[in-house]
């Protein structure tokens, strides 16, 4: 069961390299046709020191780094239901460019917690995490933040 | 079509971006699935889905969130972007056509900087919300 005590809980931090062609790939799954994910040189010659990586690239880490399962793991860790929730909002706060041959070392912790009575009755769990990310010459480049929101069983 | 540049200048409250409008398909979730990596059954496999009590296979928050931040950077540019901030306020099936957009909603100046602050949204053809949404944008003068 999920409460207060998870605020704070910090996960291992791990690097994650951004790779041109992960970017590319990407950008190619939302049909974005934008030269900027695949030409290097346009991308310098736009003031990039590469090409940039898309706006919700960063969170694709939750899905193959440092784990496959890593966003199972952490739910798990959290104690949050996989069943009973869902993934209610997302946030994305751009610091410095992240952009493809940076090493981001990325650190994942439970940033907020709080409970409410459901409409339909039973209550609520809100869950905050946030992911920051530093890049290899130490500069805090981003922070994503995740709203998990549980459904309690009223039983 | 390459980083647009748009300036302070150009832009009033009130302003719209072009729409950016499909027909959601499986092919398309399957792509984001292979790309992101979620591959939680509930997006690719419509027998799992369906053995659950779902009409079908339904695309990720993700897959609508980067596709209104493809509409986002497409009028305002990629590196521009300093705050990007979604709500999923419905699931997205397929056959659902959806248009994701934004509006400027407020144009300011602050420590020096020039910031637009804008709602983001994407409803499907029935104007049905899937998404509300947020950014705020840094974008560079002619001064």
């Amino acid at each position: 069961m999920v409460n207060e005590a998870i605020v704070g809980m910090e996960f291992p931090p791990f690097e994650l390299p951004i790779e041109k062609g992960k970017i590319k790939e990407f950008a190619r799954s939302l049909g974005d046709k934008n030269p900027l994910y695949s030409d290097e040189e346009l991308a310098k010659s736009m003031g990039f020191r590469s090409i940039p990586a898309p706006l919700t690239f960063t969170a694709t880490f939750l899905h193959h780094v440092p784990d496959e399962n890593f966003l199972l793991n952490m739910m798990q860790e959290m104690g949050i239901s996989v069943a009973t929730s869902v993934h209610g909002e997302s946030e994305f706060e751009y610091l410095a460019p992240v952009c493809a041959g940076d090493v981001l070392t990325v650190a994942v912790r439970v940033l907020d917690y709080y409970q409410k009575e459901g409409k339909r009755g039973g209550k609520m769990n809100f869950i905050t995490v946030e992911s920051s990310y530093t890049n290899q010459d130490g500069e805090l480049v981003q922070k994503d933040r995740m709203l998990f929101i549980e459904r309690e069983s009223a039983v | 079509m390459p980083e647009n540049k748009l300036y302070f200048e150009d832009i009033s409250e009130g302003d719209e971006s072009p729409e950016l409008s499909l027909e959601v398909t499986r092919t398309h979730i399957v792509k984001y699935a292979g790309a992101g990596g979620d591959f939680n059954p509930i997006h690719t496999d419509e027998a799992f889905a369906t053995s659950i009590g779902l009409p079908s296979v339904f695309a990720m928050g993700l897959m609508q969130g980067g596709y209104l931040a493809r509409a986002l950077a497409d009028w305002v540019g990629v590196g521009n972007v300093r705050l990007y901030k979604i709500r999923f306020t419905g699931q997205v099936w397929p056959g659902e056509t959806i248009i994701c957009k934004g509006k400027v909603a407020r144009k300011y100046e602050q420590d020096g900087k020039k910031l637009v602050d804008c709602e983001l949204s994407v409803v499907n053809h029935n104007g049905e919300s899937k998404i509300a949404g947020t950014a705020v944008v840094a974008l560079p003068s002619k001064e």
